[in-house]
């Protein structure tokens, strides 16, 4: 091991001391080479695990927007016995420099499976995503046909971006009132230009790698099981429910879910973190999220639990 | 009912609309007078796009389109008149 400002560095990762929440231990580390390692945290159970769920989450203002109830569904899910891995992809957050792309976000989420796989001593991985981190995790378990559960989950990465650029169109729109001078936006990142979307870069090669995908193509093979939860208003949630139905027609087996909640995570995620963790809405979406989760996730009876 | 009336309706129902919805007028400013913050703008965007079926590209979310009830119904009209269903 070796020692350098602020981390001890192992040959391929760096496991830091565990921390204890309410029972279970927090083991945060840098996985893979100096230089291209990814920053995850496992939260491990107090006893041994029955199996392990990766979380992948979204990107930027949502990232930051939906940061805390990441680590809520995690500690609930070491509290209900299953290992949770949450990870900032390579050009993000803590982990080391790296160009965003949908095959790199998989790659790290791959990569992050295998360590907590092998810290926690398990084989059954489910999967997490939210938003365009559902894409990633739909992409990560397609092999597998692992149960994933998302939240807000695109039904394309096109309709994904879309949104996001009419947010930026919104946003300047209601704070300048101006937006005669703005390109369009998928035209800049067509010519390879970075897109600033309210204070937080899109790269070019982000969205010409995701642009193109759809959920239902992700998910690889039916039946695959799948719980969307959209979280949003009424109008929001009949959509979401229609988009299920779609699924189950092609022959995935889908279950799905509203929480009332009219936030935009993009827009609200400027002003995060925020406390918000113990309203209602959010109590009880990460805790039946977490419920689904681990009982999908505990396949792994050579443990017990 | 109207689109406009429509609009009015959703403003003034889902949108939480602060006033007297008699001072809701066509020509009311909604963007430029600073009425509807980046939130409810997303919103009214959304709720156009879901409830007459129609795609509103980034570029059309500027206030020529959206700043009034009037030129609201004006945008949807055209959009509706360019897919064939006017």
């Amino acid at each position: 091991m070796m020692a350098t400002a602020g981390r001890v560095l192992g040959e391929d990762q760096d496991v830091r001391a565990d921390l204890a929440t309410n029972g279970c231990r927090e083991r945060p580390a840098f996985v893979g080479p100096i230089g291209g390692a990814v920053f995850a945290c496992l939260h491990l159970p107090d006893k041994p695990a029955r199996g392990a769920v990766v979380l992948c989450s979204s990107i930027a203002a949502e990232w930051k927007f939906n940061y805390r109830r990441e680590v809520l569904l995690a500690r609930r899910l070491a509290e209900l016995g299953v290992a949770a891995a949450r990870l900032h992809y390579l050009g993000t957050g803590h982990s080391d420099d790296g160009e965003i792309t949908f095959g790199a976000m998989v790659d790290d989420v791959e990569r992050v499976r295998d360590w907590a796989c092998g810290q926690a001593d398990v084989e059954h991985v489910v999967y997490f995503g939210s938003r365009l981190g559902a894409l990633v995790a739909a992409a990560a378990g397609r092999a597998t046909g692992s149960p994933l559960a998302c939240w807000n989950a695109p039904t394309t990465g096109a309709a994904y971006f879309r949104e996001v650029f009419q947010i930026l169109r919104v946003g300047r729109l209601a704070g300048s009132g101006t937006v005669d001078d703005m390109p369009a936006a998928q035209d800049l990142l067509r010519s390879g230009q970075p897109l600033d979307v309210l204070g937080y870069t899109l790269g070019p090669a982000l969205y010409l790698s995701a642009s193109t995908l759809s959920f239902a193509d992700e998910l690889g093979s039916p039946p695959r099981r799948v719980n969307l939860i959209e979280i949003g208003d009424a109008r929001q949630a009949q959509q979401a429910a229609g988009y299920a139905a779609s699924l189950r027609d092609q022959g995935f087996d889908v279950a799905a879910s509203s929480v009332d909640d009219g936030r935009s995570w993009w827009l609200d995620g400027a002003d995060a973190p925020r406390a918000d963790e113990h309203r209602e809405a959010v109590v009880t979406l990460v805790e039946e999220t977490a419920i689904w989760l681990a009982a999908a996730g505990g396949g792994d009876a050579l443990h017990g639990g | 009912m109207s689109i406009r009336d429509r609009v009015r309706r959703y403003i003034i129902e889902d949108l939480k609309w602060p006033d007297e919805s008699s001072l809701l007028t066509d020509d009311f400013s909604l963007i430029e007078g600073r009425v509807l913050d980046s939130i409810r703008v997303l919103s009214l965007v959304q709720f156009l796009e879901s409830e007459y079926g129609i795609e509103v590209l980034d570029t059309e979310i500027t206030s020529q389109h959206l700043d009034t009830l009037a030129r609201i119904e004006e945008y949807v009209n055209m959009k509706l008149a360019q897919s064939g269903r006017a």
